[in-house]
């Protein structure tokens, strides 16, 4: 026994992540060096650097050492990193929305609106209308109780008697139906839900496509001048009810006498960047360019602080609190060091819409984080060596450890850098030629993408979300096949579920998850591949800057990409692009050859221990 | 494109693109009529014609063979049940089907809607 164990010593290096914990078995031979034999992978238990991680550090453990048949009190050491704790996360303020007043204009969009043209007439409603004395047309405003069949028959013997209709507005989707049935034609608008709020007795004009098209007329506000008679200052007055009627089927523009579209700000409160010689505030809604060109100006940021009863104060609140509890510290202690502002977008509903109109309300997207530079692991090495009657030593820096097993990769040497694209912070370590190691990190990862997506779709579902950005989406086509973003189309052998039937859905490893929004396929993609640019790109660019040699990112010879992120199936490939000019080679970490973009810091502390 | 006037044709004109109803006494008017109705707001055609007997499901089976659009509706007078199927589903298997006793007119405007939907490629509406 004693020579066997002699011999066949095992270490293993325990890497516990915000978000897996992972582990690198090592065999160590009597001359010293180690052949690694296993590895696995595990969700983390509890937050980083808490007692609460040993459950997974022993799960992850008895996955690797079992197809060994062995245990963890065989392990000569159990290796941890040291953890430095970074707390990131992310919050919206929406700072516009869109108001209708008077009722003044009906901009959604009906999917089956009712014949062509465009029509001017006084709003009348359907009961009045045989009594009408006016010689004028008129357009008639017809409520849900009403039958469409009798509603065609009533407006078809109005219209005999020689009184003009021009139009129809409806409240039940019935365009079709009463169009098909009237001795003239004429355009309406259907699905009009508020139809009681429609205001009568005024000049109004409708608007309807032909299929496939959008209207001409009504978006144009000089043609709106030309329909109600406006002079130069009231036709500057409709322009924002024209832009927002742009690129719609359907239309109805009612001449109430105030009534108009606004865009009004919301207060969002302000932010106030310290930095080591200047400090400066600005107010959030002034968007994100503002922001972070004053953060800029400021640089180098020693904290930020937000306004108290705003979503982003209350998120500030929120992470230095966590970071408190972690570091036994006050939170009063505990100072934001970066934010990553980015402007987006977030569909709502129009304030004073007659037919449940949404607008896009601008929004701030900001992402904070903060960081200690290292918490007391002694408590988490105690209760695990108790748990495993193995001795727990704690390793390395991480950024060290990364390092060391990033290096590991085929193919490179230094001055190399790794980008670790996290959940809540996007993180760099550079080691240059004489061996130095420097690393930051900055506010920004993978959490703000999910945010930005989430908020530009107007999903309200943060883990429907945190899927369209990891997996590629597809349009359902017929019952049996569905065509994938790439333009491939996949057959099925059994029927897929009606709910799929028509629908773009996301093709997740458990299965097809449809999506309830209308917006077409490319344009869901594109908000995909744009979240990902506008915070991983710009990240690594940022990042990158901060820790190269001389701040020249030319000067750095391979970049490689590890972490979860680094597996997703399009931000490795934008990173390389972004990074072509700088002549760099970039690319996913191999650790150990095999292990993929995952394992580094696990793999590095064996290293350095042996 | 003419997609207008009410969507019933009793003339047997075989090669019309049109959805098929098939239906078997005592057909229930206000069901048939509810059917055509949402047909007819998504723009799709139909043709309906009865037919003496038949359980929904087969009636719905023998329409979408029928119908040049391959989408068929079964509507049984005897067990009040309304089928709704493609062509190219597995038999014994239609997409819907539904006890009209216990659906109101919206539902069943809705399976019409749903039968032009499935033509023109489009999500389906408000399923439970």
């Amino acid at each position: 026994m004693p020579d066997e164990s002699k011999a066949m010593a095992y270490v293993a290096g325990v890497d516990v992540g915000n978000n897996t914990t992972e582990v690198a078995v090592a065999e160590l031979a009597a001359d010293g060096e180690a052949r690694f034999v296993a590895s696995a992978i595990v969700s983390t238990t509890g937050i980083k650097g808490t007692v609460g991680n040993v459950v997974g550090i022993v799960d992850v453990l008895n996955h690797a050492l079992g197809p060994l048949a062995l245990r963890p009190s065989d392990l000569r050491a159990v290796l941890l990193n040291e953890a430095a704790p970074v707390i990131g996360d992310v919050a919206m303020e929406t700072i516009t929305e869109t108001v209708i007043t008077e009722s003044a204009m009906i901009g959604h969009n009906p999917s089956t609106p009712g014949g062509q043209g465009m029509a001017l007439g006084v709003t009348i409603r359907l009961e009045n209308l045989e009594a009408v004395s006016r010689n004028e047309p008129y357009i008639v405003i017809i409520p849900g109780e009403t039958d469409f069949e009798e509603a065609a028959g009533l407006l078809n013997r109005v219209m005999s008697t020689d009184v003009r209709i021009a139009g129809a507005i409806l409240q039940k989707d019935d365009a079709v139906l009463i169009h098909n049935r009237l001795d003239r034609p004429m355009p309406i608008v259907d699905e009009v839900q508020e139809i009681g709020r429609v205001p009568v007795g005024m000049l109004a004009a409708i608007e309807v496509a032909a299929p496939g098209r959008s209207i001409e007329k009504l978006c144009n506000p000089y043609d709106i001048a030309t329909l109600f008679g406006l002079d130069a200052e009231q036709t500057r007055q409709v322009v924002p009810i024209a832009r927002a009627l742009t690129g719609t089927r359907s239309a109805v523009v009612i001449r109430t006498p105030h009534g108009d579209i606004q865009t009004r700000r919301i207060p969002a409160g302000k932010l106030r960047l310290i930095g080591s010689r200047r400090e400066a505030d600005v107010q959030v809604e002034e968007g994100a360019e503002a922001i972070m060109a004053q953060a800029g100006k400021v640089a180098p940021l020693l904290e930020i602080q937000a306004e108290r009863g705003t979503h982003v104060g209350g998120m500030f609140e929120h992470v230095r609190s966590v970071m408190a509890d972690l570091t036994h510290q006050a939170v009063s202690a505990i100072r934001i060091q970066d934010i990553l502002a980015v402007d987006t977008f977030r569909p709502q509903r129009v304030i004073g819409g007659l037919a449940g109109e949404f607008s896009l309300g601008n929004a701030v997207g900001l992402a904070a984080m903060v960081e200690a530079d290292k918490i007391p692991m002694r408590r988490l090495a105690c209760r695990l060596e108790d748990e495993i009657k193995a001795p727990v030593v704690i390793g390395g820096v991480e950024a060290e450890m990364a390092i060391r097993g990033a290096l590991t990769t085929p193919g490179i040497k230094p001055p190399l850098a790794i980008l670790d694209l996290g959940g809540g912070s996007t993180d760099a370590s550079v080691i240059n030629l004489a061996g130095e190691i420097r690393s930051i990190h900055l506010a920004g990862a993978g959490d703000m993408v999910t945010l930005l997506i989430d908020s530009e779709l107007g999903l309200g579902d943060r883990s429907l979300a945190e899927s369209i950005k990891r997996h590629p989406l597809a349009k359902v086509e017929t019952l049996f096949s569905l065509r994938h973003e790439d333009g491939s189309v996949q057959f099925f052998r059994e029927p897929l579920h009606p709910r799929l039937f028509g629908r773009v859905v996301v093709v997740t490893d458990e299965g097809l998850v449809p999506l309830e929004t209308r917006e077409l396929l490319a344009k869901i993609t594109a908000v995909r591949r744009q979240a990902k640019q506008k915070v991983f790109v710009r990240n690594a660019l940022r990042a990158l800057e901060r820790v190269a040699p001389a701040g020249n990112i030319r000067l750095l010879n391979s970049v490689v990409l590890v972490g979860g992120s680094a597996l997703d199936f399009e931000i490795p490939r934008m990173i390389t692009d972004a990074l072509i000019d700088y002549a760099v080679v970039t690319g996913r970490a191999n650790v150990r050859g095999v292990e993929g973009p995952r394992n580094a810091v696990a793999t590095g502390l064996v290293l350095a221990y042996v | 494109m003419e997609c207008s006037g009410p969507a019933v044709s009793q003339r047997s004109d075989q090669d019309r693109p049109a959805v098929w109803i098939l239906a078997c006494p005592p057909v229930p008017e206000g069901i048939v009529w509810a059917i055509l109705c949402g047909l007819e707001e998504e723009g799709i055609p139909a043709q309906l014609r009865n037919v003496p007997e038949g359980p929904a499901e087969a009636l719905a089976k023998q329409a979408a063979d029928g119908s040049p659009l391959a989408v068929g509706i079964g509507v049984s007078g005897m067990e009040k049940v309304v089928a709704l199927r493609l062509r190219e589903l597995p038999s014994g298997r239609p997409l819907f089907e539904l006890a009209a006793e216990t659906c109101g007119i919206e539902e069943l405007r809705r399976v019409g809607a749903n039968a032009a939907r499935l033509v023109k490629g489009d999500p389906l509406a408000h399923l439970e």
